[in-house]
């Protein structure tokens, strides 16, 4: 039960949606809603006054190929992009995140945009270079302002996002889902479960492209390790630990346990692209 | 655009019949259907999205009611366990032993109910990854399995 008494409010464009936000002080994007009604019902430090619902907006419901590129509406659910076949990589991944009724909710958008660390939809997002759609309210009375950013120029450890802006949609350059790739997920106890640490990694034709998740309490990429992983291989490893910088540890799982977790799959995933 | 606050009075499809209710905007479908409507089929576990007891049908789909607003399902049809009737599921689970004290079974049963829906032929993988949605701490899954086994049959017996 969400004890505090919120509005709900439900636009039909991208621009109503930020016009409701800037209407509405302490209002909230409702996308899957998995996070927002778990995270008000826990506690009241939760500021909730308003939920903007998103998932009418058709701008953010889009799936479709155009312009050379694959164009993955925000408000997409994970069981939706997942049972499409133009991005394997994406499935895999997708698959993994929480179970199949709570993706039968759970929304792209939501799951990069949301508080908790993991973010697994990050990874392949990340590591195709994609791009993100977004609308912001405008400064003073100005119109709503679109932007069209690489996704890598403005994920620092999360979503960096102005107040009030939408993401709206994520384009997939279409190459990427050709490439050679390959994921490896461990949790704690079973398959549903945050995890670990998942790893995906792709060979873009001219070398590794690495990302991963559940080591850091955020989804990490970088080029210098993509850049040590193309030249040196399992070699590597060593510099590459050092390059990913202080490892999580807690109750689920100690340091020692996530580097190994992390070496054998980053030795695995290089003999898949190999 | 749709704005709703203070308390609202709207309408659900619920099991194919119309159900009017006076909710505050932030109250989740698990609560509506338990305590504004009566159906109390749709159990309340971890309020957490964990363990699959509050699962229902939206337009279809298992969905957890834990964690949608009812005000969200107003343009949907929601499917409780009081609307399967004699199912091809629920009778498999009686004669199969797919429950003992019967916390988790409405939620098992909707979501089954899709899955043979979605998937006639059956599929380690994929019963797996439906079914993995549900927690049960009686039976230890077995009576489940066979349950499943034995709805597909029934379902496809002519
Ligand atoms: C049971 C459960 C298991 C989970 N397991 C995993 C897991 O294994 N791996 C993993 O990575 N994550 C996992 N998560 C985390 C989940 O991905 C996030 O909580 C995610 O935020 C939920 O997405 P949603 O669409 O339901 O978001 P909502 O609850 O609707 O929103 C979450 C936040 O994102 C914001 N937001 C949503 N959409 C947008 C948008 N388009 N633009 C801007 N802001 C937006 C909202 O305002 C809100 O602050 C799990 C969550 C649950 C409830
Ligand atoms: S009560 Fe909804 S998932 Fe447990
Ligand atoms: S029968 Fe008791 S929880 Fe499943």
């Amino acid at each position: 039960m969400i004890a505090a008494d919120v509005a709900y409010l439900r636009p039909d464009t991208a621009e109503e949606a930020v016009d409701a936000w800037r209407r509405h002080a302490g209002a909230r994007y409702l996308a899957g809603g998995t996070e927002i009604a778990t995270a008000a019902r826990r506690t009241a430090a939760f500021d909730l006054r308003a939920c903007i619902d998103v998932k009418r907006i058709p701008e953010a419901n889009v799936h479709e190929i155009c312009g050379g590129c694959l164009r993955l509406g925000a408000a997409l659910t994970l069981s939706d992009v997942a049972e499409g076949d133009a991005f394997p990589l994406l499935n895999a991944v997708l698959r993994g995140i929480a179970d199949r009724t709570v993706r039968n909710r759970l929304t792209l958008g939501g799951n990069l945009a949301g508080l908790l660390p993991y973010r697994e939809a990050a990874l392949p997002l990340l590591l195709a270079d994609a791009t993100v759609l977004t609308v912001a309210p405008g400064a003073d009375d100005r119109p709503p302002v679109r932007q069209e950013r690489p996704l890598r120029a403005i994920f620092d450890k999360r979503l960096v996002l102005a107040p009030g802006e939408l993401v709206l949609s994520f384009c997939v350059p279409l190459e990427a889902p050709e490439w050679p790739w390959s994921h490896y997920r461990r949790t704690r106890t079973g398959e549903v479960d945050y995890p670990l640490v998942t790893v995906a990694m792709v060979h873009d034709g001219a070398g590794v492209r690495f990302a991963v998740s559940g080591a850091h309490p955020y989804p990490f990429r970088s080029d210098a390790v993509d850049a040590l992983l193309s030249k040196d291989g399992a070699a590597a490893l060593p510099a590459v630990l050092e390059a990913l910088g202080p490892l999580r540890a807690d109750a689920r799982a100690s340091l020692e346990y996530r580097v190994a977790l992390l070496k054998n799959m980053i030795r695995a995933g290089l003999e898949d692209l190999a | 655009m749709k704005e709703l606050s203070g308390i609202v009075e709207i309408v659900l499809r619920i099991n194919g019949e119309e159900r009017r209710a006076a909710v505050r905007p932030g109250d989740t479908l698990l609560r509506v259907l338990r305590e504004k409507l009566g159906l109390t089929g749709a159990k309340c576990g971890c309020e957490n999205g964990d363990c699959g007891a509050c699962t229902v049908l939206l337009d279809g789909k298992p969905v957890k009611s834990c964690m949608l607003l009812a005000v969200e399902c107003e343009d949907a049809a929601v499917t409780t366990i009081e609307g399967l009737r004699d199912h091809p599921v629920q009778q498999a689970f009686a004669e199969e032993n797919g429950f003992q004290c019967g916390f988790c079974t409405p939620g098992m049963i909707l979501n089954a109910a899709a899955l043979v829906e979605a998937h006639p032929e059956s599929d380690d993988a994929t019963d797996r990854e439906w079914m993995q949605s549900n927690l049960c701490r009686c039976t230890g899954y077995e009576g489940i399995r066979n349950a499943l086994a034995a709805a597909r049959r029934k379902a496809a017996a002519p």
